[in-house]
């Protein structure tokens, strides 16, 4: 097969500007990293919880279950987002899939909470819930800014995928978190204050992603 | 690659000669129309370099070369399909589209259009492109034995859509 007339031009004008680049690291690495930025996240949410009964909740499976899914979840999306920015490893389809399942099995798990009836008004549901709301956006800004930058380094192809799960890894740590300090085990706050804010920043994410990783617009 | 990257011009132009041949393979295989080759070939080669950095030593350069060259294809496609949709039909076609094998060119390209990504890919490289089996396998990285499967329904799908 022979290349276009153009190619020796090509070529040169490539050779010109082949300065050396600093490889990436892998996805395993870069995970890792972000793991261990992510476990301070939560040793601060243990550490300055408003939660006095966590002792107890360690020792009931389905807070557990809540918070491993949360965290595995987490991990995976993160995982995708990582391997999605270098072209050719492909963001796996079915790390996606069972992505989506777990986060489902979490919001399943949260809908299994008790029902507690909370004698509070309207605006002490609100007041409530803000406080969660913020603190989610707290512990997720700088992971989320980190992942984000770190996919950015990369060449992601499908860059609204990848924005996606960057937001949802970032948010479902923060939320695990939060679900740690958070005194109240309502499945109605759960639902409204933790996993919306998880669903919401994931796609604001993607948004992001679709703006602002295109690497190749230019190309 | 992996001199590429630490800056060895020399390392480089062999790597660029090397796979353009295979590069301009792939692009005609998907490209129908061979005024677009060359830009396209253009555009895969720039993308390649602006994102050398991305690739890992020491994985087999193939399957990162043809994911990018595979985006450059899609979002050229994807172009192509916003500006016919922007275009209007006019009452008589122009003679060259008649051309010998220009309708049924077309016919099997909007068929191949329709098939799902893995189908296409699969029945492209079998069949334009000629690779063996277990190459084709190879550059998409499943089995030979998934790569036939896909083959033959991509096969079956196409002959379904072109009705015959």
């Amino acid at each position: 097969m022979q290349t276009p007339p153009t190619h020796e031009r090509l070529v040169a004008q490539l050779i010109a500007d082949a300065r050396p680049v600093r490889p990436l690291w892998s996805p395993r690495t870069r995970l890792a990293l972000w793991l261990a930025l992510q476990t301070l996240t939560l040793g601060v949410a243990v550490e300055f919880g408003l939660r006095q009964d966590l002792g107890d909740h360690l020792r009931q499976p389905l807070f557990l279950l809540e918070v491993g899914v949360l965290v595995v979840t987490g991990a995976m999306a993160a995982a995708v987002a990582l391997r999605g920015a270098v072209p050719g490893m492909g963001s796996g389809r079915l790390a996606v899939a069972v992505s989506l399942l777990l986060g489902s099995a979490a919001v399943a798990l949260v809908s299994l909470e008790p029902v507690v009836t909370i004698r509070s008004s309207w605006g002490g549901f609100v007041a409530s819930g803000a406080q969660c709301v913020i603190c989610i956006l707290g512990f997720s800004a700088l992971p989320w800014t980190v992942l984000f930058v770190a996919v950015r380094r990369g060449a992601p192809l499908d860059v609204p995928l990848v924005g996606v799960c960057a937001g949802a890894a970032a948010f479902l740590f923060a939320a695990a978190a939060v679900r740690i300090a958070c005194p109240i085990d309502e499945a109605v706050h759960l639902l409204t204050w933790h996993a919306m804010p998880v669903a919401l920043g994931a796609a604001l994410s993607g948004v992001a992603g679709a703006r602002w990783l295109d690497r190749w617009r230019q190309a | 690659m992996a001199e590429a990257q630490r800056g060895n011009a020399e390392a480089y132009r062999a790597l660029l000669d090397d796979i353009g041949p295979e590069l301009m393979g792939f692009l005609r295989a998907r490209v129908p129309d061979s005024q677009d080759l060359g830009d396209l070939y253009q555009e895969t080669f720039l993308a390649l370099h602006r994102s050398r950095h991305t690739y890992e030593a020491p994985r087999p350069v193939e399957p990162w070369l043809f994911a990018i060259a595979a985006h450059v294809v899609a979002r050229h496609m994807r172009r192509h399909r916003t500006r016919i949709g922007r275009e209007v039909l006019v009452g008589v076609l122009p003679e060259e589209a008649m051309a010998e094998g220009g309708h049924t060119r077309l016919l099997l390209a909007q068929a191949l259009d329709r098939l799902p990504p893995t189908h296409r890919e699969a029945i492209e490289l079998v069949k334009l492109e000629g690779l063996s089996t277990e190459a084709a396998a190879a550059r998409v990285g499943t089995t030979p034995g998934a790569l036939r499967v896909r083959a033959h329904r991509a096969y079956s799908a196409l002959r379904r859509l072109l009705g015959s």
